[in-house]
């Protein structure tokens, strides 16, 4: 954490440039039986990057997030291509992901105190990553859950690392998931939510944090949230996913300077920003994101979309409308 | 563990055993004239006033709750009216024979009930988990003295394989051990199943997963410590019964432990003996109690954290 965010991002942009993808998705559908409630999900993300999956809850953002380690128990279950480090995570007997999890890729969940086993001490349960993951002898993976906790930033890590997570507060839990995953250092670290059931000063930490560690570790992140704020602080590059599908893909600073999606501009206009007038109404968007199984042909925004048209019952192409930047709506091309 | 905390369990477990005392003396005075009822109708009046004063009856009643606790205290706690040797005698040569039973039947019950109750739980809502869960209705709504007739019939009286009562050698074990067991092996394996299920569906089994620990170890070490919380109270409770005899399949196999014990005693009218086995039962059930309440402050970190903040409850 010492190093200024200028170097900091300088560092991680030259990871990205001149890396391949450590993690691609390609035509990820997750169903359950017939229903299909994730579709056509592909994205790449290379070592050092953070890509954020945006959406409404119910979207599909959190279900592609354990499709893509393998994390999906009957009825619910996944096809397409989930490249992790190399390796083909679908389709891959559950035990032999057991390689892969915690070691190439980690994650870490929204509600850190229950994400912990209630009867082990937050360091037998780093310890236990270590002794799955690497060679360290016992004496060496005790030193190295200490430095582990001290890294992220628990204050006396030695005797912390005795605690229950009962003991802990929410933050210092999340500190210790994070400690857990980073233990074999993972090439992809997967976040589902994990700032969400924190106080908002704790969010910020936690985000200096895994921004810190990726530039350390150059290890790809991505995070899966619906809180606009945090991707703004955090990402990349943005997937706006919607009823199970991607809906807009771009950079970061495009994606929310030149929204080419009507379900990403809608979003965006949500946002409260300090020049929100006080008093105002707040901008929604109307309706709800139609469940799986009673998604509309064609575009599934069109039905709470402002614009829709006549054409929107036919599935929009894959526009692209920059560099890197795809919105899949017909009239994406057309700009505002 | 702190010392306050035990000291306030120690405390709350001999007030609960005064009171345990208290009701066995009261109720054996409410149920009549111990004398009256012993004695043949047509026992002179001077031999009955000889037979009071014995027993401490003519005194007031203060008098002889004091003399009875002092009793219970010193362990004597009068004589049997059958053979006239000590009641306290009389039921511990009974114990180990129940303590065997009651061993082997838990063993049983534990070794069956909580790998049927994991099983059930890994492979819920299939065919398995279902003809599991119908087998262990079947195990504890079958009555104990019917499964134990049904086992006589076949085994000592059809097959001729298995002696039909008594007690002696491991043969003689067999059929009550096997309708004691069983009769609890279903209990415990739909409390483990569903203490399973609930534990298999936290966040923190996910973590597990996610981070690459195996199947096996997951259910082992991570799934089974957490069910096994629950488990420890119902278990508790089964085992405080079982010490105190198996009344009904020592009866029916005629095995000589305190249960049966318990059962002519009490046909016999030999109050004595009955006051002892109700004691022994209330003593066991109080100390199976208090160590339920310390397992749980090792088992969980939470209660120790609870007591550790003065919240012993």
């Amino acid at each position: 954490m010492s190093l200024s965010p200028t170097i900091a991002e300088g560092a991680a942009g030259a990871f990205r440039s001149n890396a391949a993808a450590v993690l691609a998705v390609e035509s990820l559908a997750v169903r359950r039986g017939g229903l299909r409630l994730v579709e056509e999900v592909s994205f790449s993300v290379r070592p050092g990057e953070t890509l954020c999956l945006v959406g409404e809850s119910g979207c599909g953002k959190s279900l592609t997030l354990m499709a893509m380690l393998g994390l999906l128990r009957a009825p619910l279950a996944a096809e397409g291509s989930v490249r992790l480090a190399g390796r083909q995570m679908i389709g891959t007997p559950d035990a032999a992901l057991d390689e892969i999890r915690g070691r190439d890729a980690a994650m870490i969940f929204q509600n850190p105190m229950s994400a912990l086993n209630p009867l082990r001490t937050v360091g037998r349960q780093i310890e236990e990553a270590l002794r799955l993951h690497t060679d360290l002898g016992g004496r060496a993976r005790r030193r190295e859950v200490v430095a582990l906790l001290d890294r992220v930033g628990i204050a006396d890590p030695a005797r912390r690392a005795h605690a229950y997570p009962n003991q802990l507060s929410g933050g210092m839990c999340q500190r210790v998931m994070i400690a857990m995953a980073i233990a074999s250092r993972p090439k992809v670290l997967l976040a589902d939510e994990p700032t969400t059931a924190l106080d908002v000063t704790i969010q910020a930490q936690i985000l200096d944090l895994l921004k810190a560690l990726q530039v350390e570790t150059g290890m790809a992140l991505v995070f899966v949230t619906h809180d606009l704020g945090v991707v703004a602080e955090i990402a990349d590059r943005v997937a706006v996913m919607y009823a199970g599908r991607i809906v807009e893909t771009g950079p970061a600073d495009a994606l929310f300077g030149d929204p080419r999606h009507p379900y990403t501009r809608a979003l965006v206009e949500c946002q409260i920003g300090p020049a929100t007038p006080r008093g105002a109404m707040l901008d929604t968007i109307e309706g709800s994101v139609p469940p799986p199984g009673a998604r509309p042909g064609g575009c599934a925004f069109a039905t709470r979309c402002s614009a829709a048209m006549g054409i929107c019952t036919v599935a929009p192409p894959a526009v692209s409308v920059g560099p890197d930047h795809v919105a899949s709506c017909h009239f994406a091309g057309a700009g505002q | 563990m702190n010392a306050g905390f035990v000291l306030t369990k120690l405390l709350r477990c001999a007030a609960t055993l005064f009171l345990a005392l208290t009701f066995v003396f009261v109720v054996l005075r409410l149920s009549g004239d111990p004398v009256e009822r012993m004695l043949p109708d047509d026992t002179p009046p001077e031999v009955q006033e000889r037979y009071r004063e014995m027993w401490g009856l003519d005194r007031s009643l203060p008098e002889q709750f004091v003399g009875y606790l002092r009793s219970v205290v010193t362990g004597d706690l009068g004589f049997s009216f059958r053979d006239g040797r000590e009641a306290t005698e009389v039921v511990m040569e009974r114990v180990p024979a129940t303590l065997t039973l009651a061993s082997l039947a838990l063993a049983l019950m534990l070794g069956v009930g909580i790998p049927a109750g994991i099983f059930a739980a890994l492979n819920k809502d299939t065919w398995l988990d279902r003809v599991t869960m119908g087998a262990t209705v079947l195990g504890y709504s079958v009555p104990n003295f019917f499964l134990g007739i049904l086992l006589i019939m076949l085994f000592s009286m059809t097959l001729r394989w298995l002696p039909s009562s008594g007690s002696g050698s491991w043969q003689h074990l067999v059929m009550p051990v096997v309708t004691y067991g069983t009769a609890y092996a279903g209990t415990v394996a739909r409390f483990t199943r569903s203490s399973m299920l609930e534990v298999l569906g936290q966040p923190f089994m996910r973590t597990a997963w996610a981070k690459g620990v195996r199947w096996r170890a997951r259910v082992l070490g991570h799934a089974l410590p957490n069910a096994a919380i629950p488990l420890v109270t119902v278990m508790g409770i089964r085992i405080g019964a079982m010490i105190g005899g198996a009344t009904v399949i020592e009866t029916v196999f005629g095995y000589p432990g305190v249960g049966s014990l318990l059962v002519n005693s009490v046909a016999q009218r030999d109050l004595a003996v009955v006051q002892v086995i109700v004691l022994l039962i209330a003593f066991t059930m109080v100390i199976v109690n208090l160590c339920v309440d310390l397992a749980y402050t090792l088992l969980d970190p939470r209660v120790a954290a609870l007591e550790a903040r003065g919240g012993a409850k």
